[in-house]
């Protein structure tokens, strides 16, 4: 993507998570916690695990011993920040998705959006929600919602992007202090302040003194379909085994995909 | 010459037409357009706009009464969450209490009395004045031939001291709290030491070993963020005795996975290695006044007979007894399971035994005795279930506190007078209990009015702060004490009850003339001593803007009477064989209690937990019954059958139906069926309110 003067000058952020899987127990803060902070409406009645809007959702895996062998983990999944050819830039016949190539978040922009849906086709982590009906919330939720964030409307896609109504809100108590860097204690997105096992760790990949930075190359980290090449900033954690075999079956091509691509 | 226009040239013409619109940039920016215009709809809610604040109170949806900040729009609160640094919750809450804020605007929120109209199954609401509601309740009550009963689902507050006063002036009266208490094994153990009124709790900051028996101590119990700063901390080790591989389990440093209905059996085959292998000191044994006849009980469970009964093998029972007496300290504790319902009152003493053969009542990481908060009188504990006989209670009073545990109706009914009884609910909304009710006399929602939130479930000592509105209290609504003091009138009963909000002020007057404990401020972080704090004006000020009292006195505990008062040897497991069903649930989220519409990201739209009607049963068992993943099946107990859709996991033992008791989904609840205690009415409820396992049938659809 092209970038300005203005752009160049700036200090290049690579945002990116680490989710330590072993700490996770799936006590379900981070979802609510981004439902409320982005103005997600709750389900409708017919809504489901397919066809609702749960910007970060929880996959449940298991190990697939017999009880009590058993073991079970929890998998946030939410956008993964692809970093290369991403594709729901690709696809999109609306530039409805762009990349800021200064914080490197993957952004989406629902007043563009025609609701074809191009992108959650190509989006290999099932990350992007459709709005199958309008938003509805009780009178009073209304007057109860984040004023930083605006309701996405029916027909629409919509993903995680890291919570940026705390981004603009960081840049311009920064901006307000004559500074033109944020201090990184006030962009701290809602699932990372609200995990009470602190599990998720938030920070700039590019600037390795961070936690996040030093624990995206650590050695139980991984990604999962990096063998795509997407370059994805969502990292996971886990000094399971089973975990990492599990994982391990999104990193490797499969026989069949081998023969016919 | 004139040209005739062919079909052909009308076609080409159209086809000409319709490309050429098509290549010109009109249809794209119409369905650009679209987009746009689709933004003002009604239907897309504006923003609230106005300038941005930050409050404190404290949650007081279940007992865990933790701190929370409350980011506010024109001072209504938009987003919630923990409190850095807050000595008791270390900054974090719960789910349930991070959608707090929206309970007062649930859709099935009622604001005025109501009452129903109309045959059981297809009655309607109709609303009636407060005078009409008061009256009608004193009437009842003056009428009554059986007992009159409050349940309080949060004793100890400032509203349960008046509940008992009001109780004890008036013939009959009942305190009743829920069934599934999550201090259960203190509530044991105060009664085989013959201290029931003394106030304790679990010193888990300063534990070696935490050995539970099903309780969801990594799940929500008590205040949830205590449990997992200890979990984080790694200072203790986590034993998680346990039927089903719940979340607990799931995180507990070692699971034991104990066949169902068993945990009794097994408590008591680890007392038999600690007193066979002397593990047990001369002093326990000789202060006991019954340890022979306990003696006398336990060898019957030697740990090579019950491992066909328990499942645990006789090498796990002797390394849990060995490391009880090896850590430098440790607690026993039992827990009902939200869903799943408590044990019976053996068990409950059962495991309540361990702690006193390995001798940590009144020790450092043990169980310790705690003071008082000044002010309060000292705990009465509410009347044992199975002490109030079936069918004598002519009049319920249901305050709108929730414990987050389940609570069936049918326990409720099983004491109900059959012929004419008259139930009241207080809660701001409609639930499963006021489904049932006769009358609805709705208090203030959550946040809409001042709280006491006085010891949280099993601190080590005592605590004091208060919930502060963050809302404006709907008209209509009757705050209890109104509500008590207006029958009290009406029933000529002798009652003062000053404004709740001197009630609270007589609490702070007296906390601050005691100068003990130090107050932990929420908007500067700071501790003050209370020595220091000049009037009882300044501490009431700091702790209605953030603060929590903390007591830095100890307290040593005294048993009056050791008695291990069992009275059951019988190791035969208590169920029947065969397919066996087990309700579980989130605490909170069970059908008593509602929760916000937007937890339906976890319990709708993502597979985190599961809605009412939902079981997980083995592949094993599903071969069994010929069931695939997602396949609906009636699942059928003595007491009903019901249709409900079957996961399959390996994670549940082959021959256990596991049932959620979850909420419905969104949109789907109405007044007339608010809530689905639908599997919680398959199961077996005792008359001390047990409902652990029944025994059930599967049969696909």
């Amino acid at each position: 993507m092209e970038t300005t003067t203005e752009n160049k000058s700036l200090k290049k952020y690579k945002y990116g998570m680490v989710i330590d899987l072993d700490k996770c127990n799936g006590c379900g803060v981070c979802s609510i916690a981004c439902a409320v902070e982005n103005n997600v409406p709750p389900a409708q009645a017919k809504a489901n695990k397919r066809n609702g809007i749960s910007l970060l959702n929880m996959h449940t895996v298991s190990n697939n011993e017999q009880f009590p062998k058993n073991e079970s983990a929890f998998i946030p999944i939410f956008c993964q920040q692809c970093e290369q050819e991403t594709p729901c830039m690709t696809v999109c016949p609306q530039n409805a998705v762009d990349i800021d190539p200064t914080t490197g978040i993957v952004g989406q922009v629902p007043q563009r959006c025609l609701g074809c849906r191009y992108c959650m086709t190509a989006c290999p982590y099932h990350a992007r929600y459709f709005n199958w009906w309008d938003p509805e919330w009780t009178e009073g939720m209304k007057q109860q919602l984040n004023p930083d964030v605006a309701p996405r409307m029916r027909g629409v896609v919509e993903k995680c992007n890291f919570c940026h109504g705390r981004l603009h809100a960081a840049k311009q108590k920064a901006a307000a202090n004559g500074s033109r860097e944020i201090d990184t204690a006030d962009y701290i997105p809602a699932c990372v302040e609200s995990c009470p096992n602190k599990a998720i760790t938030f920070g700039d990949l590019n600037d390795e003194p961070t936690e996040a930075a030093q624990l995206s190359k650590n050695k139980d980290t991984f990604r999962f379909l990096s063998r795509l090449g997407t370059e994805p900033k969502v990292y996971y954690h886990s000094e399971k085994k089973w975990v990492h075999e599990m994982a391990e079956k999104s990193l490797t091509r499969s026989l069949q995909e081998e023969i016919h691509g | 010459m004139s040209k005739i226009i062919t079909r052909r040239d009308i076609l080409k013409f159209t086809g000409g037409g319709i490309l050429g619109v098509m290549l010109s940039p009109l249809p794209w920016k119409l369905l650009d357009d679209s987009a746009i215009w689709t933004q003002n709809w009604s239907l897309t809610p504006q923003l609230p706009r106005g300038p941005i604040t930050t409050a404190f109170s404290h949650c007081t949806l279940c007992n865990g009464g933790c701190a929370i900040k409350a980011q506010c729009v024109s001072g209504m609160p938009y987003f919630v969450s923990g409190v850095q640094n807050h000595p008791a919750t270390h900054g974090t809450i719960c789910p349930r209490g991070l959608a707090s804020h929206h309970m007062a605007h649930h859709p099935l929120r009622i604001v005025h009395p109501h009452t129903f109209v109309g045959k059981s199954g297809e009655s309607r609401m109709v609303a009636l004045s407060l005078n009409e509601a008061l009256d009608e309740i004193a009437k009842q009550m003056s009428e009554a031939k059986g007992s009159i009963a409050i349940l309080d689902q949060q004793p100890g507050r400032a509203i349960s001291e008046l509940y008992e006063e009001f109780l004890s002036k008036i013939k009959n009266g009942v305190y009743l709290s829920s069934p599934s208490n999550e201090n259960a094994t203190i509530v044991a153990l105060q009664e085989m030491m013959d201290r029931k009124s003394e106030s304790s709790g679990y010193d888990f900051e300063n534990t070696k070993l935490i050995l539970s028996f099903g309780a969801p101590l990594l799940d929500g119990w008590g205040t949830p963020g205590r449990m997992t700063a200890i979990k984080n901390r790694k200072s203790a080790k986590f034993i998680q005795i346990d039927s089903r591989y719940s979340r607990t389990a799931m995180q507990a440093d070692q699971w034991i996975a104990l066949k169902p209905g068993t945990e009794r059996i097994l408590a008591l085959s680890i007392a038999y290695v600690l007193i066979n292998e002397n593990l047990v000191t001369k002093q326990i044994q000789s202060s006991a006044i019954d340890f022979g006849q306990f003696k006398n009980i336990v060898k019957n469970f030697n740990p090579e007979k019950t491992v066909t009964v328990t499942d645990i093998q006789s090498h796990e029972v002797r390394k849990i007894a060995e490391e009880l007496v090896t850590s430098e300290s440790a607690i026993v504790l039992s827990g009902a399971d939200s869903g799943g319902g408590p044990f019976d009152t053996e068990t409950e003493k059962a495991i309540a035994s361990l702690n006193l053969l390995i001798g940590n009542i009144g020790k450092q990481g043990g169980i310790v005795a705690r003071k008082e908060i000044p002010g309060y009188a000292s705990p009465t504990q509410p009347m044992q279930w199975s002490n109030i006989p079936d069918h004598s209670i002519s009049v319920l009073i249901v305050d709108d506190a929730d414990s987050g545990y389940a609570l069936p109706w049918s326990l409720i009914e099983k004491k109900l007078t059959t012929e004419k009884s008259f139930v009241v609910s207080l809660s701001p909304v409609l639930n499963e209990i006021s489904a049932h009710s006769d009358l609805l006399v709705p208090a203030p929602a959550h946040f809409e009015s001042l709280r006491d939130v006085p010891n949280t479930t099993g601190s080590a000592t005592a605590t004091f702060a208060l919930s502060t509105p963050l809302l404006k209290k709907q008209d209509g609504t009757t705050e209890p004490t109104e509500m008590l003091k207006e029958v009290a009138q009406r029933l000529n009963i002798s009652l003062e009850i000053p404004a709740f909000k001197e009630i609270l002020m007589q609490k702070v007057r007296a906390i601050h003339s005691q100068k003990r404990g130090t107050v932990f401020s929420y908007t500067d972080q700071s501790s003050t001593n209370v020595s220091d704090i000049s009037s009882s004006d300044d501490l009431w000020i700091k702790l209605t803007e953030g603060a929590i009292w903390i007591d830095g006195t100890s307290k040593q505990f005294h048993p009056v009477k050791l008695t291990f008062a069992l009275s059951t040897n019988s190791i035969r497991q208590n169920v029947d064989q065969g397919l066996q069903l087990i309700a579980y649930g989130w605490k909170g989220a069970t059908s008593f209690a509602q929760v916000s519409p937007i937890m339906s990201k976890v319990f709708q739209e993502s597979e985190l937990r599961d809605v009412n009607g939902t079981v997980t049963i083995n592949p094993k068992t599903a071969h069994q019954f010929g069931l695939s993943k997602d396949e609906l099946a009636t699942l059928s107990t003595k007491n009903g059958s019901l249709e409900v859709r079957a996961r399959i996991s390996t994670s549940v033992r082959p021959g256990i139906i596991e049932a959620s008791i979850g909420p419905l989904p969104n949109g789907i609840e109405t007044p007339a069926h608010p809530a689905g205690t639908n599997i919680l009415n398959l199961c077996e409820v005792t008359g001390d309110g047990t409902w652990r396992v029944t025994t059930a049938n599967l049969l696909k659809v």
